[in-house]
């Protein structure tokens, strides 16, 4: 027998009783990924501003509605809200999956499942996340799932590190692209407006086959979502402001559909000045961004169809003027220092040198077949177009003249094929192409750090899927080659070209076991073998770079890194009450490379200098990422997360640089998805949560290779809340928080310019957004 | 199926334009290496006996990286003798003085003298539009017989207006260093 909750009617429309009116809508929440039923679920008529809440068995039932066009907004406690557009001709009965999210962390949704496709677990953060952190960075918001961290030169420039790899060693895929921007130095972050993004996810599992280019240090997916069918234009419109830095952020996205075609396009502006340490300002440290993108899906015929996607990234960073040097007195200066060099007292929203201007341009086109899902096939070709200007203070009127002035244009290309061999084997293979052409503008008047050229990559490979009872395999098997024309310039004087060509040959194994141990409980383990050539700047860079604030010397004898990666994830609920996922990772990697500061007094005109050298070592990198979520009751959740890591050279018995410390996170979240009445204004979804961030000193340091010890460890207080108001067709959503709420002064180990100054101090955000 | 052959087409042409775009055999000149500092010379030239004149350099003839520079010293320095000084830039690698340049932007630069032999002491001779010191001319006195270094600091936009800045003392100048040389001293 079940029993129904008959919905109440909080408002009556007008139109009501004005036409037929007996039409039902009945239905059941679920949640697929766990295989339940979902109680408390809120079902919603936007444009009658009434709903109901399903039952225990996860029914619901709406009556007396008018024959109408209905868009119904389904949400649940930590779950994604769902929307479902509706011509209500006759009783409909509806069957509603809710994508369960397995921890909600910090105000980050983690969306943990595996996929149908790809065995290997991956996590993600929401639209609404992205969307109400809108002047973060795509780097700082990824570093809210455990084992990913964020690798800084100031404030406005991050680079994810997953389980302790970074740059070179991570995939970016924007929409199925792999990211074709500059993404060696540390002062160079990636190209990507995450609020062009339906959602950002990240893979740290062993290694993944399916995309070119590196693939032993983990993947972040960038994913525009477009699945509406719904033909009226929705979308949203959002404005935040964040009061350290006084940085404003416009951001909208809309989209429209039908079954023949559909669109989502976004847009962003962004714009901050100074940012703040408790004490002083950062001066020359605000930005300014315009970004927008356009995805458009067709439909050829039943078996085809097509997608076009287009992103423009277009940015100006200021670079901290204090922090800018050029030897190691300056640098010994530098550090002696309670406030920077060059820090005034007025507020400013200017950028001058050093600072960045970089635009990244990408047009993507894909055409899908598909035969009765037996087989499908996927054939892309995208362009990139990524421009990179510095500039630095320089001598004789040349600081408006750009230091590194590089262009690279980009072109991909890949044909993947699925196929559904029996019910249980599925095997995807796929080949890929990736040619870049790298040029400098040598007017500068400055040797170019990274020489012309051209590289072309060319990759295999083959994964196939099989399940058996409650197990799950995965073997893959991919085969890169890449090719190097370089066209260098000697570092003798008198200085000539010189044309080389360099090729590599990469090989990579993976083997996923998924396993159901229980009801509640899931296994999985993945041991991924994989090789990566050294890149361009590895092997050539030769120059001065502001990045590392010193002189990069690149080695053209360098080897490719191989990496052993084995990676073990726990994932169990019971019921209702706590969520936990324990993953543990272990990584081998020979000719590991990395950017070594020199011991050895290099004598210049300059006086002494820093020098850095690209050397390759052996390293084990292992640690622990751990998280849960504990429902304290039908209100209050808690979360726990933390990340371990450790890191060593194995001949030089000596800790690896610029490792993440460990952290640890708690915080407690208060969350309703009823109407709720706050300073006499009616809210149907309010929420807000206390968070304690604790970041250790990073102990495992080499002192002989840094010019500072690690800074001390630092606890951090945040809060954020969000309000809605469901109202007639459109939903308002008022949101905020506060970071560093007691403007704790700070310096953090990954944060290059912690030489120089401290991290930020009191941050309030307050932001606004309309959907519709 | 006209997107799929547009597809096919537009696959084709761009993978054309690229791969005959790529080739690398553009003829391009060596770029200019406008800011290098590759030498820097310091003549002393005694008041009472102008053909007592001492040199310093340093010369780094490959600029930044690659082999180290070298200091050398020319001539003797006297006790209790006063010096006027001159000091150039040159970047050899162009075959460019850049004295000129720095003396055009003299506001925004200053050298700073730092000696460790005994009794031996460098002012300033020039000042710039503020009236604040700049250094490139200097006056030096040197004291009773020693030995000791002297080191020559060009800074890039200091804080001339520091605390004892314009009196030759570089602790809160600030600014990017653009020369540090060191040199071996001994007053006879």
């Amino acid at each position: 027998m079940l029993i129904r909750s008959i919905c109440l009617f909080l408002v009556l429309s007008a139109n009501l009783y004005a036409q037929d009116c007996n039409f039902t809508i009945s239905g059941r929440i679920i949640d697929n990924n766990e295989g339940t039923t979902l109680e408390f679920a809120n079902i919603y008529i936007n444009e009658l501003s009434q709903g109901c809440v399903s039952d225990s068995l996860g029914y619901f039932f709406l009556d007396n509605l008018c024959s109408d066009n209905y868009h119904l907004t389904i949400s649940h406690v930590g779950c994604a809200d769902v929307n479902v557009y509706l011509e209500l001709t006759k009783d409909t009965f509806l069957t509603v999956d809710l994508k369960h999210n397995d921890q909600v962390l910090d105000d980050v949704l983690i969306i943990g499942k595996a996929l149908s496709d790809d065995s290997q677990i991956q996590h993600s953060i929401s639209e609404t996340t992205i969307q109400d952190n809108a002047l973060t960075k795509l780097a700082d918001l990824t570093a809210e799932i455990p084992g990913v961290s964020s690798l800084k030169t100031g404030y406005g420039v991050s680079k994810p590190i997953i389980q302790g790899n970074y740059g070179n060693r991570i995939n970016i895929l924007n929409n199925g692209v792999p990211l074709a921007g500059q993404k060696w130095g540390t002062d160079h972050a990636p190209e990507i407006d995450p609020l062009t993004a339906s959602s950002l996810s990240v893979i740290k599992g062993a290694s993944s086959l399916e995309h070119i280019g590196s693939n032993l240090g983990g993947v972040i997916l960038i994913e525009h979502d477009l699945n509406t069918t719904d033909p009226h234009l929705h979308g949203f419109a959002g404005y935040s402001f964040e009061t350290n830095g006084r940085g404003h952020s416009l951001s909208t996205m809309l989209k429209k559909g039908n079954e023949k075609s559909k669109f989502r396009f976004t847009s962003s502006a962004k714009k901050g000045g100074d940012k703040r340490a408790p004490d002083y300002f950062l001066n020359n440290t605000g930005f300014q961004e315009i970004n927008a993108s356009l995805l458009y899906k067709r439909v050829l015929n039943s078996r085809w169809d097509s997608e076009l996607f287009a992103s423009s990234y277009n940015t100006e960073i200021g670079i901290l003027r204090g922090a800018h040097i050029s030897n190691t007195t300056d640098l010994n200066l530098a550090f002696g220092r309670e406030i920077p060099f060059f820090t005034e007292d007025e507020f400013s929203y200017g950028i001058d040198a050093p600072r960045q201007i970089v635009n990244h341009n990408l047009a993507k086109l894909t055409l899908n077949f598909s035969d009765n899902y037996k087989n499908t096939l996927k054939v892309s070709t995208a362009v990139q177009f990524n421009q990179r200007k510095e500039y630095d203070i320089r001598r004789g009127n040349r600081t408006s003249k750009p230091t590194m002035d590089l262009d690279k244009f980009s072109f991909f290309s890949e044909i993947k094929h699925k196929r559904i061999i029996t019910k249980n084997l599925i095997l995807k293979s796929g080949i890929q192409n990736l040619t870049a052409k790298i040029e400098n503008d040598f007017s500068t008047g400055i040797l170019p750090i990274i020489p012309n050229h051209i590289s072309n990559e060319v990759g295999l490979f083959s994964i196939l899927n099989y399940q058996y009872k409650k197990h799950d395999f995965e073997l893959g098997f991919r085969s890169d080659y890449a090719y190097y024309d370089v066209k260098y310039i000697t570092r003798e004087v008198p200085r000539i070209f010189v044309d080389t060509t360099q090729n590599f040959i990469n090989v990579s194994g993976l083997f996923v076991w998924n396993t159901q141990v229980s009801k509640k409980s899931v296994f999985n383990l993945s041991v991924g073998a994989a090789s990566r050539a050294p890149a361009i700047n590895e092997l050539y860079s030769y120059g001065l770079h502001q990045g590392v604030s010193g002189f990069e010397e690149g080695d053209m004898e360098l080897l490719p890194e191989r990496s052993l990666k084995t990676s073990a994830t726990f994932r169990t609920e019971s019921n209702k009450f706590y969520e936990l996922e324990i993953n543990g990772y272990f990584q081998k990697v020979q000719n590991f490379i990395l950017l070594v500061p020199q011991l050895d007094i290099v004598a210049t005109i300059r006086g002494i200098f820093p020098l850095f050298k690209y050397e390759q070592k052996d390293v084990n990198i292992f640690g622990l990422d751990f998280s849960s979520r504990f429902n304290l009751s039908r209100h209050f959740t808690s979360n726990l997360s933390a990340s371990l890591i450790k890191g060593y050279e194995l001949n030089a018995d000596r800790p690896l640089i610029n490792l993440p410390s460990n952290n640890f996170k708690l915080n407690l979240e208060y969350s309703k998805k009823e109407a709720v009445t706050v300073f006499g204004l009616k809210f149907d979804d309010i929420n807000f949560s206390v968070e304690g961030t604790y970041t250790a000193k990073q102990f495992l340091i080499n002192e002989e290779l840094d010019y500072l010890p690690a800074p001390d460890a630092y606890f951090l207080l945040n809060t954020d809340f969000s309000l809605e108001r469901k109202l007639n067709k459109v939903n308002i959503r008022y949101f905020g928080s506060v970071t560093n709420l007691l403007n704790t002064e700070y310096r953090d180990y990954l944060n290059r310019q912690r030489y120089f100054a401290e991290e930020l101090g009191i941050n309030v955000t307050l932001g606004l957004r309309v959907n519709f | 199926m006209r997107s799929f052959s547009l597809l096919i087409f537009s696959t084709l042409f761009l993978a054309i334009t690229c791969f005959t775009s790529c080739s690398n055999d553009d003829e391009v000149i060596v770029p200019v290496e406008e800011e290098v500092i590759t030498q820097a010379v310091y003549t002393l030239t005694s008041q009472a006996d102008p053909t007592n004149i001492v040199v310093f350099t340093f010369l780094d003839s490959d600029g930044e990286g690659g082999l180290d520079g070298t200091s050398s010293v020319t001539g003797t320095l006297n006790a209790g003798t006063v010096y006027d000084g001159a000091l150039t830039f040159a970047n050899t690698i162009e075959g460019e003085d850049i004295t000129e340049e720095i003396n055009e932007e003299k506001e925004e630069h200053q050298v700073f003298f730092q000696s460790t032999v005994d009794g031996m002491t460098i002012a300033y001779a020039d000042v710039d539009a503020n009236n604040a010191p700049v250094g490139l001319s200097s006056t030096a006195t040197t004291g009773d017989a020693g030995t000791g270094t002297l080191t020559i600091t060009l800074r890039h936009e200091p804080a001339k207006d520091g605390d004892g800045v314009s009196s030759g003392d570089i602790t809160n100048a600030g600014g990017e260093t653009d020369i540090e040389v060191v040199f071996d001293v001994t007053v006879e």
